[in-house]
């Protein structure tokens, strides 16, 4: 879990005089230090968020560095009132569900593409694997988006109270949501076979 | 957390490490971070620089050609670019800080942000109606005085009213467009947002 300290928007304003903006810079940097920590940290899950709203690979990059920017613009704001993963978490999941709100025509199956491999890897066993996640993403895809946020974050290791402060929903409210989610993926998947 | 062998097994294949995507390097984002800012930044640079632009055309061709009607024709360029501006800052004032709320109040806020953009295409309609309303009797107006002294010809008034008409259409399209993607996201977010609230 990365430590972050308190940050507030008027500490990285540009102070008067040359002081200032030295203490200005200094604070920048510190920020830009915490985001780069936060991309390492949470970046893996971050791109996996991503393919749960989008199918199309160069789209998804995209979402992906509308999430970035939201996240490098937000932070200064973070104030502590939830745990930093609630809070990157929340950010992210607003731009997915501006992102597929805003699209105007819903991608077909047929068309989708599911292009996440890692060219180091075993072929053979990258193939099976990357099969297997494409099937998985695609059914998570296919849920409506409130239960898709669920169950996402889920598969991410949130506990039910971090999933309840970045929806705004109650704990309770969390374990229902997730229960019926569970129960139409293994409907989805079961489709598939 | 949930620990039961279903969700271990789905975590698993989620998660495989083999297939995640490759995340890019730091100094990558950054430069991708801040090429985005730019282009948001220039993005609101175009938008006040098309404002000063048609104030300052306004005012340059008022004080060329000193007369009431120029006055006049500036006055209400001036006005209704303040009054559009003015509009769409207030129209616009409640998503500047929803991203940091939880998806449910964020859902509330896109909402209220997809009828204000309604408002914001009734209002362009009214405005577009308004400049109609000034501009074909104003040009009208001109070419029946003048035709007469030869200044201006039947082909400068087919193209400005050309032009005009052209400009309307556009903007038209571009309205209904763009009301109907609000329509329709406001109809998706009700839905989320029902989807949420009920148990």
């Amino acid at each position: 879990m990365l430590a972050i300290p308190h940050l507030s928007t008027d500490k990285l304003d540009p102070l008067e005089g040359r002081q200032g903006r030295i203490i200005w810079r200094s604070r920048r940097k510190e920020l830009e230090r915490l985001y780069e920590d936060l991309l390492r940290e949470y970046g893996p899950g971050l791109s996996r968020l991503a393919a749960s709203y989008e199918c199309l690979a160069h789209v998804r990059e995209e979402l992906l560095q509308d999430i970035r920017l939201a996240l490098w613009t937000a932070l200064p704001s973070f104030r502590g009132e939830c745990s930093l993963r609630s809070f990157v978490y929340r950010i992210a999941h607003n731009r997915g569900l501006t992102h597929v709100y805003r699209r105007r025509r819903q991608i077909p199956e047929s068309e989708e593409s599911d292009e996440i491999i890692d060219p180091k890897s075993n072929p053979e066993s990258s193939a099976i694997q990357k099969s297997m996640q494409a099937r998985l993403a695609q059914a998570i895809r296919s849920l409506p988006v409130a239960y898709r946020q669920v169950i996402t974050m889920a598969l991410e290791e949130l506990p039910h109270a971090d999933i309840a402060l970045v929806l705004g929903i109650s704990d309770s409210n969390v374990a229902v949501r997730l229960s019926r989610a569970r129960a139409m993926l293994r409907e989805k998947l079961g489709e598939q076979k | 957390m949930i620990d039961d062998p279903e969700m271990e097994i789905l975590r698993g294949i989620w998660k495989c490490p083999e297939v995640s995507a490759g995340r890019p390097g730091i100094l990558d984002i950054s430069r991708e971070v801040r090429r985005k800012q730019f282009r948001l930044r220039a993005l609101h640079l175009l938008e006040f620089a098309s404002t000063f632009f048609l104030l300052a055309f306004a005012y340059l061709i008022a004080q060329r050609r000193p007369s009431t009607e120029m006055f006049l024709w500036a006055l209400v360029i001036w006005l209704l670019t303040l009054l559009a501006g003015g509009y769409s800052i207030w129209n616009w004032r409640l998503l500047w800080t929803a991203s940091l709320k939880p998806a449910c109040e964020y859902a509330r806020i896109y909402e209220e942000y997809c009828v204000a953009s309604l408002r914001h295409i009734r209002f362009g309609y009214c405005l577009l109606a308004v400049n109609l309303a000034i501009a074909i009797p104003w040009i009208s107006w001109k070419f029946f005085r003048s035709a007469r002294a030869g200044h201006f010809g039947s082909l400068s008034y087919t193209i400005s009213v050309g032009l005009i008409a052209g400009l309307a259409a556009g903007y038209l399209f571009w309205f209904s467009r763009s009301r109907s993607n609000r329509l329709r996201e406001l109809e998706q977010l009700r839905q989320y947002r029902k989807s949420l609230e009920e148990v």
